[in-house]
């Protein structure tokens, strides 16, 4: 028997299979225009890597900002992404309490109590600070890969203080930065901050207990988890994918359902 | 269309009872505020209305006032300048909360207005206010006589009071029906009703709303395994929003908003003389406003201990605070509300700004609704 769980994101879908125990496979792709047709296909692909029968994948879950676009043709389920990750992120660390995820366009924090549930959230407004979004848009002002950003950061020795948090402001206080010959390192680490210190003011808000765990595609950044542990204080720890601990959360999810479903039958 | 929205929301949208009295030729005035004294008003045969913004694209109201106020004067603001409200002969406001002061200034400059009052609520509650705020009545009373030459009797003010206590009682027994262990109405359907109540005579809609209670005690409840909460916050005249937090699976069971439970938590003593009535009556209501309350009671506390009332009535797993980013009140009370109230109970924060954005909404309240059901 196998379980699915799928996490269609702004910027990034994600599909998780696992059996009874742990994970059998995963996958991820850009969200793009068409969510049907990539949904279809990524899901294809992750059971062909598997090498299972499709068959046996008992329940498919939903979750993300596109939930509601699978359960119309694909999921039995949608469960919302703040329920998925607490769900994913304690599979992975039992003694998770606090879960920071950045995503492509909001950034959340999470407050689990002891048996994992969901105890309180906060999310960010309609506004793309403190998002990965944001990084993009500054990696393409400074001509460097989103994927450097982490490793370059961690080389500066003046850290520049970026005032601004509106994403379109911060971009035209880099491109003044660059203009008086700041150190791209530094200006990296500054944006950082900038972001760190946005979003642990989410974090903040539920309340932050060990272990505090970072999820979402801008835990991958090693200079951003840095400049977050020096804002709160805390050790961070990081899953092996942290794209995916939605999509894992979703597949448990599913996992749950169908076994409930079926005990309830016998 | 159902009977709430024929029977109600349509006086609200379309106005239709406002211009009925403005053809038969009555005066309209309107307020900003649940706190208003409108039994004074409407004891001078002029109709006492509440002025809503129903435009969510701001086209005129930046001009005039900066974009962070709070939604509600934007709203209300925009819709003046654009018109909606000529029927207004003047508006009366009250010193209830930071906003409702300035808004006076500017409606009667910007706006215009035949008639403007600004009614002057004392800070501490106490025997001296309610003596200071009899007087501050009384004045307001003799502003409307001279100002439309009538005469406001002591008996058009006992049937004013009498008509307005019937019109807080049916209220009352409405929101019991919604708070019910098995809800008979909504709360958007409960929003509908309100603003038909803040559109249109008292007594017209005393009648009307008696006659849809008795239908609605006969009807079934709402057939529904839903989470019961409780929502906090100020001014909500959105019925959208409302509708978008029960979609995901929330009955609203009770409120402490000002389009809500706070414009009728209170009744006025007949026994009193009628200015005096009003006096003690108005002030007694708890916490229907940010900036007064009981002398020696602070009145964040004297607010949460309302909400705790109003939550272990309903018996509601959780509260939705809606939050307006541009009220400066809020945002000083907000952060101890939030903590104060989530040491015994759920709380989820919304954050309100126009044009809603449903789908972020969505997100939120049905987490909200997944922590609690677990």
């Amino acid at each position: 028997m196998y379980f699915c769980g799928i996490d269609i994101g702004s910027l990034t879908t994600k599909v998780v299979i696992i059996d009874e125990e742990d994970i059998v496979g995963y996958r991820f792709t850009k969200s793009g225009i068409n969510p049907r047709g990539i949904i279809l296909n990524l899901y294809e692909d992750t059971i062909r890597d598997c090498g299972i029968d499709k068959r046996d994948v008992r329940f498919i879950t939903a979750t993300g900002y596109g939930r509601n676009v699978a359960t119309a043709f694909f999921a039995d389920e949608k469960v919302t992404e703040i329920t998925c990750h607490a769900k994913g992120v304690r599979k992975i660390f039992p003694d998770c309490h606090t879960v920071i995820d950045i995503g492509g366009q909001d950034s959340k924090a999470m407050r689990l109590d002891e048996n994992g549930r969901v105890r309180s959230f906060a999310m960010n407004d309609k506004c793309a600070a403190g998002s990965g979004r944001f990084l993009e848009v500054m990696a393409n002002a400074l001509g460097i890969n989103i994927e450097d950003m982490g490793s370059l950061s961690l080389k500066s020795k003046n850290r520049v203080a970026i005032s601004s948090t509106c994403t379109v402001f911060a971009e035209s206080e880099v491109v003044s930065l660059i203009a008086a010959e700041k150190d791209k390192e530094d200006i990296i680490a500054g944006l950082h901050d900038a972001i760190a210190t946005r979003v642990s003011g989410l974090a903040k808000n539920v309340g932050i207990e060990d272990e505090v765990v970072m999820t979402g595609g801008v835990a991958k950044n090693v200079g951003m988890v840095r400049s977050f542990e020096r804002k709160i204080g805390h050790t961070i720890y990081i899953p092996p994918e942290p794209l995916i601990t939605g999509a894992l959360g979703a597949a448990l999810i599913s996992r749950e359902k169908f076994l409930d479903r079926k005990s309830r039958e016998l | 269309m159902n009977e709430v929205d024929e029977k109600f929301y349509e006086t609200y949208g379309k106005k239709t009872k406002i211009r009925e009295y403005q053809g038969s030729g009555k005066k309209i005035l309107g307020s900003f505020c649940s706190y208003t004294p409108e039994e004074i008003i409407h004891a001078a045969g002029l109709v006492p209305i509440r002025i809503f913004g129903e435009r969510t694209d701001m086209e005129e109201v930046n001009t005039h006032v900066s974009s962070w106020i709070c939604y509600y004067a934007r709203r209300c603001l925009e819709d003046g300048l654009q018109g909606d409200y000529e029927f207004l002969d003047g508006i009366v406001s009250v010193t209830s909360d930071d906003t409702n002061m300035p808004m006076y200034s500017i409606w009667k400059k910007e706006v215009g207005a035949n008639y403007a009052y600004l009614v002057q609520l004392p800070f501490a509650i106490n025997e001296t206010a309610i003596k200071f705020y009899t007087k501050i009545l009384k004045k307001f009373k003799r502003s409307l006589e001279e100002f439309y030459s009538v005469k406001i009797t002591d008996q058009r003010l006992k049937d004013s009071i009498k008509t307005y206590n019937r019109s807080r009682a049916l209220l009352r027994e409405l929101y019991d029906l919604r708070m019910s262990m098995s809800p008979k109405i909504s709360a958007s359907d409960t929003l509908k009703i309100m603003l038909a109540s803040y559109s249109m005579l008292k007594e017209e809609f005393n009648d009307l709303l008696e006659g849809y209670i008795a239908d609605l005690k006969e009807s079934e409840p709402l057939n529904d395994e839903k989470i019961r909460v409780h929502v906090s916050g100020t001014v909500l005249h959105d019925v959208e929003l409302l509708e978008i937090i029960e979609g995901c699976g929330v009955d609203i069971v009770s409120d402490d908003l000002c389009t809500g439970s706070r414009y009728f938590s209170f009744n006025v003593d007949e026994t009193y003389e009628p200015i005096e009535a009003l006096s003690r009556g108005y002030l007694s209501s708890k916490t229907t406003c940010m900036t007064c309350s009981r002398q020696g009671v602070y009145p964040l506390d004297e607010r949460l201990s309302y909400i705790r009332d109003q939550v272990k009535a309903s018996g509601a797993d959780g509260v939705i605070i809606l939050g307006d980013k541009g009220c400066d009140l809020c945002a000083y009370g907000l952060p101890t509300m939030r903590k104060e109230l989530g040491k015994d109970i759920p709380i989820l924060y919304l954050d309100v700004d126009f044009p809603l954005a449903a789908e972020q909404y969505k997100t939120r309240v049905e987490a909200f609704v997944e922590s609690i059901k677990g």
